[in-house]
């Protein structure tokens, strides 16, 4: 069975504007999430978000592209360029017609919606400015990724709310190890924060009036993020054979459904994402040493989530190292399981289990070693990183360190 | 005025010197493709407001095309398209101009 490795990695969001600056924002416990700087904020019962702060689309982007791109496009496209250069792949155009992209994204196109719709509604303009329908559309980041660096492979767009870059990410895997493709940029983005958006969470009453606190027993909501993250996965033999930089192996992939409640998890559900993602990767719970959680820091998600963590594992739950970095970056919807896979790589890859940050009091409901406020060196054998979406959609994704001389 | 309306939307769509459209531009000399003469007519009936039938954007390949069907369109005429258009042949440009063209 072909064997499938992270060879680049890009990132943008609150925590910094590439993977550097992520990671020395999770290493130095430096939180992205600040007081809201969008219109209207002040009526909104939450103050803060991650956002990317002072970003400039015209830093990145000529005016004619920035006319087409919506921000969750941007951030998509930003993240995929940072990638592909790191991946450092010599592109011919066979490997071209082989190599695959796939985004994820929940609300895509929706901070241009609602700029338009403002203007439709409120203004009583009568025109929509021509891009409009490009720019919203839930691929227009895949979409762009192939256009810009000449991929032709099979490309799309899952949009399943809070796991749609998991999912994204373990279809591209899994398009590689099944031989449909021999490359894949994937990840996925998200930019949320339109007025509507951010009315319409409020109303939801789950994000937090302060801050986000998993696994904390003070924790009283998830906290918004925005940004973009993409990963290049080939195969091992590919990378070896060019000598490419190895984060790590994206090593098994879990998918189900609740079947249950639209916003309640289950704890089957997720449970069931872990063991899929062990199983498809051939990995037991002993083999693995972190886990990247959901982690929202809602009351109801994240003792769900321990407990699906202690039917997988058992007494090797114990053992786990078990962290939200959505303290940090807040939750980034469409764009989560991009961002916290980048995290996970770069955990394995720096031997450092990134912390779950803003924890203040422990909840018996949640009595994992869930790494609170420091980061802890650790020799990372293999991962998961989960994303439980609302509607019951779980998604798990196992990564492993590749050690050295590996070989498939 | 409509001239200079239409080099000012182009130079704009195209990132271009206004010096370099004149009245006997083409759209393919100027790179200006289906896509872009949308967005051209979106500057155009904003700030002129018009509204431009969607036929007669597909006529429109040329500088002095538009600034004549402008012009007719503020005279309240209304702009004639050839009798060899059919909304067949439009509907196989999906709203492509470029697709449209003879």
């Amino acid at each position: 069975m072909r064997r499938v490795v992270i060879t680049g990695l890009g990132v943008i969001c609150s925590l910094g504007r590439d993977k550097q600056q992520f990671w020395q924002s999770i290493e130095s416990v430096r939180s992205g999430v600040l007081p809201l700087e969008c219109a209207r904020a002040d009526q909104l019962a939450f103050k803060n978000g991650g956002q990317v702060r002072g970003f400039d689309p015209a830093e990145y982007f000529e005016s004619r592209e920035e006319r087409m791109f919506d921000p969750f496009a941007q951030f998509q496209l930003i993240s995929a360029d940072e990638a592909l250069a790191d991946a450092g792949i010599e592109w011919t155009d066979e490997l071209r017609d082989r190599t695959a992209v796939i985004t994820g994204s929940s609300l895509a196109g929706q901070t241009t919606e609602d700029g338009e719709y403002y203007k439709l509604y409120a203004e009583n303009r009568e025109r929509f400015h021509p891009f409009t329908i490009p720019r919203c559309m839930a691929n227009a980041g895949a979409s762009q990724i192939s256009m810009r660096h000449g991929l032709r492979g099979p490309a799309m767009t899952l949009s399943t709310a809070c796991s749609s870059s998991n999912h994204a990410l373990g279809t591209a895997f899994w398009l590689i190890r099944n031989g449909v493709a021999d490359a894949a940029v994937t990840g996925g983005s998200e930019a949320l924060f339109a007025f509507g958006n951010l009315k319409a969470w409020d109303a939801l009453r789950v994000v937090a009036p302060d801050t986000c606190r998993p696994f904390s027993k003070d924790r009283e909501g998830m906290v918004l993020g925005e940004g973009g993250a993409t990963l290049v996965l080939e195969t091992l033999d590919a990378a070896l054979a060019r000598g490419a930089h190895i984060y790590a192996e994206v090593a098994g992939f879990g998918m189900t459904a609740d079947a249950s409640h639209i916003t309640k998890p289950s704890v089957a559900g997720p449970a069931r994402a872990m063991q899929a993602a062990l199983d498809d990767a051939g990995l037991a719970p002993g083999d693995i040493d972190y886990i990247n959680a959901h982690g929202t820091g809602t009351p109801v998600n994240d003792p769900n989530e321990v407990r699906a963590i202690r039917a997988v594992f058992g007494g090797d739950a114990e053992r786990l190292a078990v962290s939200s970095t959505k303290a940090l970056h807040g939750h980034t919807l469409g764009a989560a399981g991009g961002i916290e896979a980048v995290a996970t790589a770069l955990a394995i890859h720096n031997a450092v289990v990134p912390p779950t940050a803003n924890y203040t009091e422990p909840d018996p409901e949640c009595d994992l070693d869930v790494v609170p406020n420091e980061p802890r060196p650790c020799e990372i054998r293999g991962a998961l990183s989960n994303s439980f979406a609302f509607g019951g959609l779980n998604a798990s994704v196992a990564f492993r360190r590749l050690d050295e001389g590996a070989s498939s | 005025m409509i001239f200079e309306a239409v080099v000012d939307a182009i130079s704009e769509v195209k990132e271009i010197p206004k010096e370099t459209i004149t009245m006997d531009s083409t759209f393919d000399e100027l790179k200006v493709d289906s896509l872009d003469a949308i967005e051209v007519v979106f500057f155009l009936e904003d700030r002129l407001d018009l509204r431009i039938p969607d036929q007669a954007v597909r006529q429109m390949h040329d500088v002095r095309q538009v600034v004549d069907g402008l012009e007719r369109l503020k005279r309240g005429e209304k702009i004639e398209l050839p009798e060899t258009t059919t909304s067949d042949e439009a509907a196989t440009g999906e709203g492509d101009a470029a697709e449209a063209r003879s």
